[in-house]
């Protein structure tokens, strides 16, 4: 199996169909790289939230326990 | 019948501690024959004698287009096992698989319509096969919407659902456009029954690029069924523990 193209500048053109053809391939890989990416993205999102769930939570009792020792007092 | 092994199966929190591995395996395999069969396909097969080099786009195209219709089953079998069994899990895979299947048909869309301009001399025409394949987009995007319209998450599963079920009579209407009706789009080049009118220099890497995108949907799925599991989970302590480490 051999490298089609006489070099790679013939190889970027593709004759006179190079736009069209690397077009559909960058779209293409910019298609594949967002699908890879969005859980990534996605988790990263969730671990944001998670932390603040549980910063509202240690806030909450913390206020709570204050309050506690107000009336308490 | 016992259905507790689809219940087990079913089970989010089994579906996640079981799928680790999987998900490392199916990413690796699928980049290598992505890699593999583009760079065989761009660079090492010969230039069609009609189409010159445009026909490069067939290496993307087809299997985008192949894989967004099977996808779409996939999402829709799932919303069905969720609507019958009431299982959690099916209803996840069902929203996960939506948004990649809009992109890959979105990206099979684009690639045709750029195709279409060096062979047919036009961008695009409202034949049975391109018009069908915008329907297959737009009840992806339907299915994404209905989604997000509901704030209770049982009534945004089991609409979704439901759309999903009614759209599965687009894919044969795709897949036997080309045959119906007189259409710009040629007919199926690769035929299981008969031979194939490609050249096999042309076809094996056309056969590696529908196994990496097969493998790449599948491992997009799985990551996405995973995150999408983490979000709906996020209250209990398995997922907490997750999260934070």
């Amino acid at each position: 199996m051999n490298f089609y193209f006489a070099n790679f500048n013939e190889f970027l053109q593709m004759g006179t169909h190079g736009p069209y053809v690397w077009s559909c391939y960058f779209l293409m890989l910019a298609v594949l790289l967002v699908l890879a990416f969005i859980p990534n993205i996605r988790l990263q999102h969730l671990k944001k939230t998670a932390r603040s769930r549980k910063a509202g939570a240690h806030s909450s009792r913390t206020s709570g326990s204050d309050s506690d020792h107000a009336s308490a007092a | 019948m016992n259905w507790q092994w689809l219940h087990r199966f079913g089970s989010p929190k089994w579906f996640y501690e079981k799928t680790h591995l999987w998900v490392w395996g199916l990413g690796i395999l699928a980049c290598s024959l992505l890699i593999l069969g583009t760079v065989w396909g761009l660079a090492f097969a010969p230039a069609d004698a009609k189409q010159g080099n445009s026909y490069r786009i067939i290496y993307i195209h087809v299997p985008s287009a192949v894989v967004s219709m099977a996808g779409y089953y996939v999402m829709a079998i799932a919303g069905a096992i969720g609507l019958i069994w009431r299982t959690k899990l099916s209803f996840i895979v069902m929203r996960s698989a939506a948004p990649i299947g809009a992109f890959l048909t979105f990206a099979a869309l684009f690639t045709g319509a750029v195709w279409g301009k060096p062979t047919w001399g036009t961008y695009w025409v409202w034949d049975a096969r391109i018009t069908s394949m915008l329907i297959l987009l737009f009840l992806y995007l339907g299915i994404i919407a209905l989604q997000g319209a509901f704030q209770n998450q049982d009534a945004a599963d089991r609409s979704a659902a439901w759309l999903a079920i009614v759209g599965m009579v687009n894919v044969p209407i795709i897949y036997k456009s080309v045959e119906w009706w007189n259409t710009l789009h040629q007919p199926a080049t690769i035929k299981f029954m008969q031979k194939s009118t490609i050249d096999p220099s042309m076809l094996y890497p056309l056969i590696i690029m529908f196994f990496a995108f097969y493998l790449f949907y599948f491992w997009s799925l799985l990551r996405a069924t995973r995150a999408e599991i983490l979000r709906r989970e996020i209250k209990t302590q398995w997922v907490n523990e997750i999260l934070k480490g």
